[in-house]
């Protein structure tokens, strides 16, 4: 069992890590099988029988509840996490190679405030956020968010870039360099496509983290149409209080997307991550 | 095609100067090899050259132009890196056509210029895969092709074959050798290998610490070695060194042997004899000029043997056509040739 290789003990050894990762499995699946599920009966099934099977799925409740509104919350969702990290690895990208490459006056102290940066908790900044969108005429609007979500990804997506760049191979450059490349070029013909990895880990790690984002939606989207899923989720519930598979199907076509992502992409993001102690 | 002119040329990098006034004349065509042990910085002086490491001070000229300051792109020179630098997410057809693509050759022609360079170099059948799908010599073979397909004024090489198996290293030798003839470009090419550095080269520049030690004809830096430096760095086995002392008009070696003095020169306390272990004759007894040694072993190759021996705590090698009876242990008796002594003066340098 390749996944075990790292435990080369006794077979006894090898089934209690599998009986533990079972059970582990099972406390991650269980609730979200039980969403899925649950999307599937009828009202009357949901309080019978809260744990059971339903005897004729109705996947209706998916299209009924996209129709009831998840549509609008979904698009906003797309919209503002497509954008805001699309932002967040091309500046981050650009950052983090300006800072390893170009030795430029404080660039060690910029970095440094970068990290500084990180440690900075979102609620601490809500109300001048809050002021500042609504100077700007940003609140309920797709850019007022998209703005602070790109600003509270970056510190730790320049990070995790900064190391990757920071150890790829020098040579590999200053052959761009003899083949013609100015900095521009060398970081999207030679450095950018070797570093896949990491891109993508920047990408799902942010769309995550956005995707979920809850705190900073609630206070800048406050009109009903501009609303992100999580929060669309909410006032969805409220208003079909009694509707159980209804709720559960919204809530189930919006974890999908993520979930999609991290399939195709798991590859790239557990080799980005398990690198990142070096 | 061009020349390539380096003129009292400095690199520090701090307060550490690393090369120390380097001046060199390369013609147009010839193919130089900059040899010495690492950290002598035969690397940096290549990569200054290429525009990779900035020129502290002095001229560095290509074809009479100065290029200090110009970009490694507009030097009009490629290189081969030690570890070949092939870009992993292209494919040798792409690696090799990158710096045309670059500068905007349209994509016939380019075509054209690879599999032309890839034919010449036994690449055609390779040209779609990937560099991690090539062997250690065929990476080593696109680095080359990478460089030759941009029709450069001069190559540039660092150490290319330090990472190939010794039979394969032999091989490309002659290869890259023959295709510099064919080529006729300007070649400058770094080793540590001496070796590499007297089958290759039409000229050979050693350095050490920063400094130009000797430049010459490979057989010249083995038949005139400048100082003793050259002279136990270039040849292989490595020349003998004796210390002796020439100041009663002979050289006196190991206290009890004297050689004559060679004509010309005046005998100074503190000089150094050197002699090639191939110029060294092992004789059946004692007749004048030769002394005694222990044989510490053989080495029989058949076409020669190598006997190694000891005298007075200094090592001695020598290579004879001979079959020698004596064992390890033995005492043997060894006569310089007195024609082809090489003999330094107490700074080292060559006098006679």
């Amino acid at each position: 069992m390749k996944s075990l290789a790292f435990f080369p003990r006794t077979r006894r050894m090898a089934i209690i890590m599998h009986l533990f990762l079972l059970g582990y499995v099972a406390v991650i699946l269980f609730p979200l099988s039980w969403v899925v599920i649950g999307a599937l009966k009828t009202n009357r099934e949901m309080f019978l029988d809260p744990t059971g099977l339903p005897a004729d799925p109705n996947w209706g409740k998916f299209i009924e509840a996209w129709n009831a509104g998840v549509r609008d919350f979904f698009i906003n969702s797309v919209v503002v996490s497509g954008v805001s990290v699309a932002l967040i690895v091309i500046a981050s990208a650009l950052a983090a190679y300006a800072l390893t490459r170009m030795n430029f006056r404080y660039s060690g102290w910029v970095y440094l405030l970068t990290v500084l940066c990180f440690a900075i908790p979102v609620h601490a900044v809500l109300v001048p956020i809050y002021g500042l969108l609504s100077d700007l005429h940003l609140l309920n609007t797709h850019l007022g968010l998209i703005l602070p979500y790109a600003a509270f990804g970056l510190p730790f997506s320049i990070i995790l870039m900064y190391s990757f760049f920071y150890e790829f191979p020098a040579e590999l450059e200053e052959a761009g360099k003899l083949d013609g490349c100015g900095p521009w070029r060398r970081l999207w013909f030679v450095v950018l496509p070797l570093s896949r990895p990491v891109l993508i880990s920047v990408a799902i790690f942010n769309l995550v983290g956005v995707w979920n984002e809850f705190l900073l939606a609630t206070i800048i989207m406050t009109s009903k149409h501009m609303q992100t899923l999580p929060l669309g989720l909410v006032s969805f519930r409220d208003q079909y209080g009694t509707d159980w598979p209804g709720t559960l199907a919204a809530i189930s076509i919006g974890s999908l997307p993520l979930l999609v992502l991290f399939v195709i992409f798991q590859k790239y993001f557990v080799r980005s991550m398990a690198g990142m102690g070096k | 095609m061009a020349t390539v002119k380096l003129r009292d040329v400095r690199k520090a990098f701090g307060a550490i100067e690393v090369i120390k006034g380097v001046t060199v004349d390369i013609a147009d065509g010839e193919f130089v090899i900059l040899v010495g042990p690492s950290g002598c910085g035969k690397s940096t002086l290549l990569r200054m050259i290429a525009g990779l490491e900035d020129v502290t001070s002095g001229d560095v000229a290509i074809a009479d132009r100065r290029i200090n300051h110009v970009a490694p792109k507009d030097r009009d020179i490629a290189m081969v890196f030690q570890n070949y630098a092939l870009y992993p997410h292209m494919t040798v057809a792409q690696n090799m056509g990158f710096s045309l693509k670059l500068a905007g050759v349209p994509k016939p022609k380019i075509r054209e210029q690879v599999e032309h360079a890839a034919e010449s170099l036994g690449l055609t059948p390779y040209l779609d895969r990937y560099p991690k799908e090539l062997s250690g010599g065929q990476r080593q073979r696109v680095a080359t092709g990478r460089a030759i397909v941009r029709n450069p004024a001069v190559f540039l090489f660092d150490e290319p074959l330090s990472n190939l198996d010794a039979a394969l290293r032999v091989q490309m030798r002659s290869e890259i050798r023959e295709l510099q003839r064919r080529l006729g470009v300007t070649s400058i090419y770094v080793t540590h290998d001496q070796v590499e550095a007297m089958t290759m080269a039409d000229k050979i520049v050693v350095l050490r610490d920063g400094l130009v030690e000797q430049v010459g004809a490979p057989l010249e830096l083995y038949d005139r070695p400048a100082n003793v430096f050259v002279a136990t760095f270039i040849g292989s086995p490595s020349m003998n060194m004796f210390e002796c002392d020439a100041t009663g008009g002979t050289l006196k070696l190991f206290g009890d042997v004297a050689l004559p003095l060679p004509d010309g020169v005046t005998g100074e306390a503190g000089m150094s004899l050197g002699i090639r272990p191939d110029a060294i004759e092992v004789v059946a007894e004692q007749t004048p000029g030769a002394f005694q040694a222990q044989v510490t072993s053989l080495e029989a190759t058949g076409s020669e043997t190598m006997l190694f021996a000891v005298r007075d705590g200094i090592a001695i090698t020598v290579v004879t056509k001979a079959r020698l009876a004596s064992g390890a242990g033995d005492q043997v008796w060894l006569r310089p040739d007195a024609g082809a002594m090489h003999l330094f003066g107490a700074d080292g340098q060559r006098v006679n």
